[in-house]
């Protein structure tokens, strides 16, 4: 089969890191999202970070394992069923799930960074004194401390960018009306998944 | 170098009508005004993805795969298309009524 040209972007590098479901979504998008996001949430273990709600990332709190792993799939699976209902409501198009479950797997690749940049050895010893209330001005960690602040917030940002992408590409909306839906979307997938964490946490560590 | 039909006034952008026919081999000459078929008012990118899509017997997964793009990239512009062509079926073509002279 031959590839076609009247379909491609004259700017890739800025579409495949802002829409890169220009070029990948459904099977694909879930088979590269998914075991991102299960990885970067396990990593969270090593550093005792969870992504224990859709936008959210802490420090300090150590869990069970299966706690780990279950937070990124929670997150993804909370937005991609409330961004599915949201474009069922106001989309023409005919919506494929796994497009929708798939490209919210794949916006989620950015907290990779952010599991990966918690390692920072000063970043936990600073995570740890802050957890004491110990509020040491003059703590060698704090640059450390704040430049994985500075990636995480960076890190989080394009993940919305990417998720709001993600469900105007999977169900064919766009404008104003694209953007109010999924910053509510947002809003109550935040409030619904911060929940069910809350309610799994008091089960597993009382 | 490929003609390629025009189909807007490169001036005002108003569609353009056809007037004049040729035969090339006996040079007979068909006059009148005729406006163009719906798909021939579509774009050279709309007319370029419908042969491509016809070409590839309307599966939007291969034409997908065909383009290097995504299945919902492919669905987006083929219900692009689908708006446009049923604003132009909607417009009423001034003068259709009109018939040619030979």
């Amino acid at each position: 089969m031959t590839r076609e040209t009247n379909m491609e972007d004259k700017r890739p590098l800025r579409v495949w890191l802002f829409n890169p479901f220009y070029y990948v979504a459904g099977g694909t998008a879930l088979a590269i999202g998914l075991p991102v996001t299960i990885v970067a949430s396990l990593n969270g273990s090593l550093s005792l970070s969870h992504f224990d709600g859709v936008l959210d990332f802490h420090t300090g709190l150590g869990t069970p394992l299966w706690f780990y792993a279950v937070e990124g799939p929670i997150d993804w699976l909370v937005m991609s069923v409330l961004l599915l209902a949201a474009g069922w409501m106001i989309s023409k198009s005919r919506i494929r799930v796994i497009d929708v479950f798939g490209t919210q797997a794949l916006a989620r690749t950015p907290t990779l960074m952010t599991a990966l940049a918690a390692m920072l050895p000063g970043y936990q010893r600073q995570a740890a004194r802050f957890a004491v209330l110990n509020m040491d001005a003059h703590s060698p960690d704090l640059a450390a401390f704040d430049m994985v602040c500075i990636v995480t917030l960076a890190m989080i940002v394009w993940m919305v960018v990417l998720m709001y992408r993600a469900f105007a590409v999977s169900c064919n909306v766009r404008g104003a009306k694209a953007i109010v839906v999924f910053a509510v979307t947002l809003l109550a997938g935040e409030a619904i998944g911060r929940m069910i964490m809350l309610t799994l946490l008091q089960y597993t560590v009382g | 170098m490929e003609k390629k039909l025009p189909v807007s006034c490169p001036s005002c952008r108003a569609l353009l009508r056809a007037k004049r026919f040729e035969c090339p081999s006996c040079k007979t000459v068909v006059e009148g005004d005729f406006p163009l078929p719906v798909l021939g008012r579509l774009s050279d990118d709309e007319q370029v993805f419908v042969q491509h899509l016809i070409k590839y017997s309307g599966s939007l997964k291969d034409l997908a795969r065909s383009y290097g793009v995504s299945y919902p990239t492919v669905r987006n512009r083929l219900d692009a298309l689908i708006e446009h062509i049923q604003a132009l079926e909607a417009e009423k073509p001034e003068g259709a009524e009109e018939a040619g002279s030979v």
